[in-house]
């Protein structure tokens, strides 16, 4: 079978340990392509102005899918348990396509996943193994084998910033959810900025997500968010190491509405620039805010040493 | 803190302010302040001090908060609930703190106390002398005080806009407010209920058979509170219609919708606080719509599309989905009213308010929106 998986939201989290869990059972995986104008211009389209850009991006990668796999993989991720929650929308999604694209052929393949409704994600994903036609060994091994690649993965991206820290030269830690830091039409071109600007973006998910949950409530205690914890939890982490923050949000983001602002007011040794993205008005003006965004840390630095 | 003693707030929601304040005097045996009366100036006030894009209810809370603190108040109530909500306290405290108030924080959430008894304890902190049987014997009059409040707004919904004398029903519920506010005992509110609902039936009203109906869904907090929503309710009922709303209190959170009396105990016995305030609606509606719907969608996202979905089938002429915007859950919800609206052909006013809206632009929607529906339920009576 093929199975599209669209490129956005969860994907930047979950996306390995998906491919190979569905390679593993025997099928095919479909990709949606890297955000295009295309897919901007569907998104847009489908959705109702006020969401955030993000989520519109995610219906437009849905909407790539149509015609190129027999289902669309679109699970429902409410929570971690103690880990914290997701946004909302991440409980909506499955529904929201199975309403939006309705009166097309596009199939919808679901997962749900709640572990505070007594279903984690192990159980959620051997039921769906199963279902597609698995063995409970089968299903055990294609698990495992997907976890294997997601913690790679982490390994890797917490490896890349160890190295990154060590650098030379002005570095800024680029706060966003992983959707954001890595698309094409949000955060991508902002790191590409920085790096044009002679300093060096981290990523703020490069970080063990366990310890960055536990140190984040060494900033704020009561944040609902498993994602929201975790960027807290890398701003404590690398706080001492960087010489600027640059805060990415999706307008009018729910979580970040409330967080960023617990951060700006919370940390104050560390410069902090703080970028609202809408699809309107693209990335103008952008380039200038961080330029002299940098020139301030690169002023202070001087003045310092 | 000094050692002041304790005089507790809590936000405006609608008029729930009176059983809340109730239960703090009467139960904790503590000084309640209510908030004055929301005006332009408290949301402006709240709006100054809120993050940009923070969804309007936080704003209005805050708006509350400082008025509270100016009037004496120096304990403020949070409540937790699903979605952000559960993240306001939180930053409320912070940014009141910022602004050199000395207050405390009672903030009712889960994160904070971990499960119902360090909530329970979270509040008895406060009342430390006070026993739990003092606490306890409240709760019934509490509830009565949310039941009658919530029956009384029903049957003005849907009968003030057919009122012969202008103003009639208006007096009578300014009435029960007021006398309200100072009952005591549940037999107080009991009488005063009925002497409402009694006034009520004895004004003249001209309603026809088959009136405009219109059903009102949406956010938990905005749909709530006519002050947030801009008395759409209202608004929309004296143009000359039937409104109806299921989402208050009483449904959301003291009795169950499931229509037998097993389902009924049975959710009740499974109460989930993760899930406040929807555990003991969510699962039940959620079999209602399973055409639309499989998951909970979040917040008072399936209460939305199930009335609507209900409202739809009773051949309702209109629905008006209320949300503060930037609302997630609501948000999510919209795919689904639209589907709902091209399967039953009924139209759908969509409104989202932010601290900006201006009273203006809605009236207006609201009047084209009645004008088209009244218009259509002529087609179709011809
Ligand atoms: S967390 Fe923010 S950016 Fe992500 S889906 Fe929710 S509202 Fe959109
Ligand atoms: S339900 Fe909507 S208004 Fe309420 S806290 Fe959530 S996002 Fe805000």
């Amino acid at each position: 079978m093929k199975i599209g998986i669209p490129r956005a939201l969860l994907y930047y989290r979950y996306g390995i340990f998906w491919e190979t869990f569905f390679q593993k059972l025997g099928h095919e995986t479909v990709l949606s392509p890297r955000t295009n104008k295309d897919i901007l211009t569907k998104g847009e389209q489908l959705s109702i102005d006020e969401n955030c850009l993000s989520t519109k991006l995610f219906f437009g990668h849905v909407a790539a899918l149509e015609g190129k796999c027999d289902y669309c993989f679109v699970p429902r991720i409410a929570n971690l348990g103690d880990a914290g929650r997701f946004c909302s929308r991440f409980e909506a999604l499955p529904d929201m396509c199975s309403n939006m694209f309705r009166d097309t052929g596009l199939k919808i393949l679901r997962a749900n996943i709640d572990p505070e409704q007594n279903i984690p994600a192990k159980r959620a994903y051997l039921k769906l193994a199963m279902q597609l036609g698995a063995s409970r060994e089968q299903a055990q091994a294609a698990y495992e084998a997907g976890m294997a690649a997601q913690m790679e993965d982490f390994r890797k991206k917490i490896k890349l910033n160890r190295a990154l820290l060590k650098k030379e030269g002005i570095k800024v830690l680029v706060v966003s959810h992983p959707y954001n830091l890595y698309d094409e039409y949000i955060g991508a071109p902002i790191i590409k900025s920085i790096r044009n600007l002679d300093a060096v973006p981290i990523c703020s998910d490069g970080v063990d997500p366990r310890e960055a949950r536990s140190k984040s409530t060494e900033i704020a205690r009561y944040v609902p968010w498993v994602v929201s914890r975790e960027l807290l939890g890398a701003i404590q982490m690398y706080r001492n190491q960087i010489d600027g923050i640059v805060l990415i949000t999706a307008f009018p983001c729910g979580p970040d509405s409330m967080v960023n602002e617990m951060i700006i007011r919370r940390i104050s040794h560390v410069p902090i620039l703080n970028l609202l993205l809408d699809s309107q008005d693209g990335n103008a003006g952008i380039d200038t805010r961080l330029e002299s965004f940098i020139d301030i840390i690169r002023f202070r630095k001087e003045v310092e040493q | 803190m000094s050692a002041k003693p304790y005089n507790l707030t809590y936000p405006q929601l609608g008029n729930y302010d009176i059983p809340i304040g109730f239960l703090v005097r009467k139960g904790l045996g503590l000084a309640y302040t209510s908030p004055p009366p929301m005006t332009k100036q408290t949301i402006e006030l709240g709006a100054k001090h809120s993050p940009d894009y923070v969804c309007a209810p936080f704003k209005c809370m805050m708006g509350c908060y400082i008025e509270a603190m100016e009037k004496g108040a120096n304990v403020i109530i949070q409540t937790g609930g699903t979605c952000r909500l559960g993240y306001y306290g939180e930053l409320h405290e912070q940014i009141l703190k910022d602004l050199g108030y000395d207050f405390k924080i009672m903030n009712l959430t889960l994160a904070q106390y971990g499960g119902i008894m360090g909530i329970l304890g979270g509040i008895k902190k406060y009342a430390p002398k006070r026993k739990w049987s003092q606490i306890a014997k409240v709760i019934p009059t509490v509830a009565k005080m949310i039941k009658s409040i919530d029956k009384v707004e029903d049957y003005m919904r849907k009968n003030m806009g057919f009122e012969d004398i202008p103003g009639s029903f208006e007096k009578i519920y300014k009435h029960f407010l007021s006398k309200l506010r100072q009952a005591e005992t549940t037999k107080d509110v009991e009488e005063l209920y009925h002497l409402t609902m009694r006034s009520f039936s004895r004004l003249p009203v001209h309603k026809p058979d088959d009136p405009v109906r219109v059903g009102i869904i949406g956010e938990y907090f905005t749909i709530m509170d006519p002050f947030s929503n801009h008395e759409i309710e209202k608004k929309i009922a004296m143009m000359g219609a039937e409104v109806h709303r299921w989402m208050d209190l009483s449904h959301s959170v003291l009795s169950c919708p499931d229509d037998n009396a097993l389902d009924m105990l049975r959710s009740y016995a499974k109460y989930d606080l993760k899930r406040f305030p929807s555990s003991i609606w969510v699962d039940s509606q959620r079999k209602k719509i399973k055409k639309y719907v499989s998951e909970d969608m979040g917040a008072s996202s399936v209460a939305t599309i199930a009335m609507a979905d209900h409202y739809a089938a009773s051949g309702f002429d209109g629905l008006v989905h209320v949300k503060s915007f930037g609302c997630t859950p609501e948000m999510d919800a919209i795919p689904v009213l639209h589907n709902i609206s091209a399967d039953y052909k009924i139209p759908i006013l969509y409104l989202s308010y932010d601290t900006q809206s201006s009273d203006t632009g809605i009236e207006t929607r609201a009047e084209a929106f009645y004008d088209m529906i009244s218009m259509r339920k002529e087609a179709r009576q011809s």
